[in-house]
């Protein structure tokens, strides 16, 4: 899937150029994705390297072909922090707010699109208001609320901010906007109530938008590092990327410990990533021409 | 299966566009009514007020007998079918048609039977497996009718059902929606803006407009009798000719154009034109004066004493001959000439304007006079002079409002 | 609005009337944002005017514009500030070019295209932390770290070795470069979906009008791309005032305060010395400055396509 090239970049009229013009940017391009791929390279390789020799053949050309490669990095991961424990974390952690996240904000954009109801209007700007509250702005107030009332180290409270999501709504509002309404009209003659045709007749249809939602959902939260900095102190609730900043201040310092965690931590994102580029690609595309 | 009743129904849009003004329609069991109109007339809007898609503004709805206007479209017991077909995209034709059955709680052995029966009624039994996004617009068009079919509803509602379709399959489908209603002998309203779909489909047309109703009535009447210039002009392809001009009665000796008198008379011998003096029209900016075949017999008592009436007179262009100089009763100059096979319309410039009564408001552009004629070698061309004889007995006559008085 | 004459698009369904149905499909999304992000929003203006500091024993006490002016002639704070500019003027006019680079080479489609994307796009899926800490590694001190062994074997030798993130001089600058490797390719996104958006036949018709590939790109793909370059700009520009984590982690705002942004001061305030109400006062400052960033974008872009902002409402 990943290794054709996508029909929507076909070249054609002007994009064809001439054949010496092509080889230029096809070795540009190769250059380019070299050097952004090299630090990925310095990070798995060093991570198969015994670790008096990581930092002594990092830099070098010879250095990126891994010879004698060890997993033993990998095995003191393990050894060392409670490494599973880690990425279960994140999973409940992110695939709550992802599927709160499709669930609650769903329901309210059909709200907001569909329905007539004292106050849609109000509550929709108010909705688009808080498009520009980041949340940033909001962490310390937060963080002061959840501390005054003792709800620190759990679950929920990396959780529950981040399910109502202001984008997610705008999302799904301007798609539910430009559903043929007729079809909705259609199961309502049919004898559909409202929540039936939004369970089989606008969910079923709007398959792609929930899927663009749901990856922007993830690639905006499973890096989140300030939030659980702030509310987190126990290992046994807290997520990668708190957990691998903490782990490279484990003493003794192991750069071949620590590349290992962090190509755990990445990789099947990663692999997930390049099997499904276009569907990354075109979510992000969307989200950011609209947004 | 039931009848269809509105009442006074009003519809003014949350924008204050008043959609629906007062309209009384009644569609009797097992009718088909077809609701035509321009685009905006509020012909659609009637369709959502009756299947419970929007909310009166004002009026009352009445289904088999039972006062719906508040019941939610479910409850309405109608099935609708529309002009984009609306049909689910992800799922199966055989879904399609299972799912207002399986709204509505039918088992589903019989939602099975139901559909697979409703597949075999309209062909569609080899697409049961397909998707809609796989079909042809014909196809398309099918299954929507048979998602409406497969329920029995007590009426049908059809919006625009044929306006996707190209021109071939459109008369196909035509027929076949036809065939299927009289079958099934379901209550079903029809809306178009295709006054031949209304014509050949309709048991009785509305023709609406800016959301009042024109008339109602066989198609064949209103062609013939339009009650205003509207739907004269509307219905006929093209519509009936409007030219401007003044009632008077005929003076007691006639002078001016015997050769014309004679002619009309065979057929518009009616009694009254014998027995209280002939009325002719003096048509605006022209020369000569037009015979009318009939007028009410009140409006012959306040104009003999009065100054001459203002009035629209209307002629079909079928009803129109080319003749010689000698007998002619108007005469223009053809601008254009179209060709539709087996006859040929003239477009004529007059001396004087014909109006265009389908316009919205305001005085509309030159409209030309149309003449339909039959295809022959002797037929004129652009830019020549001719001479019209109407046959006078199909004359309408309209007051300067619009509104037909020669009927009786 | 809705695309037909008809004004069907304002009349809704008639269960849909009904409040409870509304509120319930539209009911936890509302108290989410209301609760997670309104209330702390507010919260955050009141505590601003107050002496809150966590876990003190004395009473609070309201002290009206004290915490900003605290703020804002702290030297540290200007210094937080002045990063936070310097950061963003450079990150944004480079990512910008680098994506807008590679954006074009994509869009030719020659062979490979695919595995480019691939590369260039990847690091968008990273956590900052993670890259922070594969960068910790690269700009090791010493001539074995990576990038000075690099940096010396290109140069033969003439390359002195570097102590990057404690160097005042480079950390902000080592800093920017690992934040623009990760950034580019969301922004490459943007500008190639803007880049197939052009018509191939505006480049036809200025190419039959003479116009070489300079012109055309000048003419034709640049005011073409305008509505995504803007966009790109302002989301880059709001998410360089952002910039925490990977300060947090590499140089705790080091060395000599070269690294410090808003939000670092504003998080250690609050979170390393517990002054809730000067870092609430940070935080409603970090936010006037994020919506002018905004408010200024989204004027730009609207310049363009008045039609947005109507459609909203």
């Amino acid at each position: 899937m990943s290794a054709g090239v996508p029909p929507n970049t076909a070249p054609s009229g002007w994009r064809a150029g001439s054949g010496r013009g092509r080889l230029l940017t096809g070795m540009a391009l190769g250059v380019a994705g070299l050097v952004w791929l090299a630090p990925v390279l310095v990070m798995v390789t060093a991570s198969l390297r015994p670790e008096s020799r990581v930092l002594t053949e990092a830099g070098t050309l010879r250095g990126l072909v891994p010879d004698d490669p060890t997993l033993q990095n990998y095995r003191d991961v393990f050894d060392r922090v409670a490494f599973a424990r880690i990425l279960w974390n994140t999973f409940v952690i992110n695939a709550s707010i992802v599927v709160g996240g499709l669930a609650v904000n769903s329901t309210a954009a059909y709200a907001l699109a569909r329905l007539e109801w004292p106050g849609r209007r109000l509550t929709l700007a108010f909705v688009l208001a808080l498009l520009v509250v980041p949340f940033e702005a909001i962490a310390v107030p937060l963080f002061y609320a959840t501390t005054v009332l003792g709800w620190r180290d759990t679950y929920l409270v990396q959780i529950l901010p981040f399910v109502a999501n202001a984008l997610s709504i705008y999302i799904f509002y301007t798609f539910f906007r430009g559903l043929p309404r007729e079809v909705e009209d259609a199961a309502r003659v049919d004898g559909a109530g409202p929540w039936r045709i939004f369970l089989e007749v606008v969910v079923p249809s709007s398959r792609t938008v929930f899927a663009t939602v749901a990856i922007v959902t993830f690639v905006l939260h499973w890096g989140l590092y300030l939030w659980p900095l702030l509310v987190t102190s126990r290992v046994d609730v807290r997520p990668l990327p708190l957990g691998i900043a903490t782990f490279r201040t484990l003493p003794p310092i192991q750069w071949g410990d620590v590349m290992a965690f962090a190509v755990m931590m990445v990789a099947p994102v990663a692999l997930i990533f390049t099997i499904l580029q276009r569907w990354f690609t075109r979510s992000i595309a969307a989200t950011g021409l609209k947004g | 299966m039931a009848d269809i009743r509105l009442t006074s129904v009003d519809k003014v849009y949350p924008g204050g566009v008043h959609a629906v003004r007062k309209l009384d329609l009644a569609i009797e069991d097992g009718e088909l009514v077809v609701l035509l109109g321009p685009s905006g007339c509020g012909k659609s809007t009637v369709l959502r007020l009756v299947a419970g898609l929007e909310s009166l503004s004002g009026g009352e709805i009445h289904i088999a007998g039972r006062r719906v206007d508040s019941d939610p479209p479910d409850r309405r017991d109608v099935a609708m079918v529309f002009q984009s077909y609306a049909l689910y995209g992800h799922m199966t034709v055989q879904e399609n048609l299972e799912f207002p059955l399986r709204m509505r709680g039918v088992p589903a052995a019989e939602r099975r039977s139901r559909a697979v029966e409703t597949a075999t009624l309209l062909e569609l039994t080899d697409l049961l497996d397909q998707r809609p996004g796989a079909l042809s617009g014909g196809q398309q068009q099918r299954v929507a009718m048979g998602r409406a079919l497969v329920r029995q509803p007590a009426a049908f509602l059809l919006d625009e059902p044929l306006s996707n379709l190209d021109a071939r399959l459109r008369v196909h489908v035509r027929e076949e929606i036809r065939s299927i209603q009289r079958k099934l002998g379901v209550t079903t309203l029809h809306v178009t803006h295709d006054q031949v779909e209304a014509l050949s489909l309709g048991d009785r047309i509305a023709v609406l407009r800016d959301g009042r109703l024109q008339q109602v009535g066989p198609g064949q009447e209103l062609y013939d009798h339009p009650r205003n210039t509207f739907v004269a002009a509307f219905l006929g392809q093209p519509g009936m000719n409007l030219l401007e001009g003044r009632l008077a009665p005929e003076p007691s000796e006639p002078n001016g154009e015997p050769t014309a008198e004679r002619r009309s008379a065979p057929a518009g011998a009616s009694p009254p034109s014998e027995t209280a003096g002939s009325w002719r029209v003096t048509l605006t900016g022209m020369e000569g004066r037009l015979p009318v075949p009939a007028y009410p017999a009140e409006l012959g008592r306040s104009a003999t004493s009065g100054p001459p009436d203002s009035v629209i007179v209307g002629i079909r262009p079928e009803d129109v001959d080319v003749v010689g100089a000698e007998s002619g009763l108007l005469q223009g100059t053809v601008e254009t000439v179209e060709e539709l096979g087996s006859e040929r319309v003239l477009h004529v410039e007059l001396p004087a304007p014909t109006m265009d009564a389908t316009r919205e408001g305001g005085t509309p552009a030159r409209t030309l006079f149309a003449v339909r004629t039959p295809r022959t070698r002797t037929s004129p061309g652009p830019g020549e002079r001719i001479h019209l004889h109407p046959r006078i007995e199909k004359i309408r006559v309209f007051d300067a409002h619009g509104t037909a008085i020669d009927m009786d | 609005m809705s695309t037909g004459r008809s004004p069907r698009g304002a009349d809704i369904h008639p269960w849909s009337t009904s409040l409870r149905l509304a509120s319930t499909l539209a009911g936890p999304a509302f108290v989410g944002l209301g609760l997670f992000v309104a209330a702390p929003f507010l919260l955050a203006v009141v505590l601003s005017f107050t002496d809150l500091r966590l876990g003190s024993p004395l009473p609070i006490e309201w002290v009206g514009l004290e915490q900003y002016r605290r703020v804002l002639t702290s030297p540290t704070f200007r210094r937080a500030f002045f990063n936070n500019v310097y950061f963003t003027a450079v990150v944004v006019p480079v990512q910008t070019a680098l994506a807008l680079a590679a954006a074009l080479l994509l869009d030719r489609g020659v062979r490979g295209t695919a595995l480019a994307r691939v590369a260039l796009l990847l690091p968008v899926v990273f956590p900052m932390a993670l890259i922070a800490v594969v960068w910790e590694l690269l700009y090791a001190a010493g001539p074995d770290g990576p990038l000075n062994a690099l940096l010396g074997s290109l140069t033969l030798g003439l390359w002195t070795p570097r102590d990057f993130l404690r160097d005042p001089a480079l950390a902000m600058p080592a800093i920017m470069v690992l934040s623009i490797w990760q950034g580019m390719g969301f922004q490459m996104v943007i500008l190639s979906a803007g880049l197939q958006a052009i018509p191939d036949h505006l480049h036809e018709a200025a190419a039959l009008d003479g116009a070489g590939p300079w012109g055309r790109f000048r003419h034709v793909t640049l005011p073409g791309l305008k509505r995504p370059l803007v966009l790109v700009g302002v989301v880059t520009a709001i998410l360089s005032f952002r910039l925490f984590d990977q300060v947090r982690i590499l140089t705790r705002g080091g060395p000599e305060e070269r690294t410090t942004t808003v939000m670092y001061e504003a998080v250690t305030a609050a979170f390393d010395r517990q002054q809730v109400a000067l870092s609430a006062a940070m935080s409603v400052i970090f936010f006037l400055v994020v919506l002018s960033i905004s408010l200024v974008g989204s004027r730009a872009g609207d310049s363009h396509a008045p039609a947005r902002t109507a459609e909203g409402t």
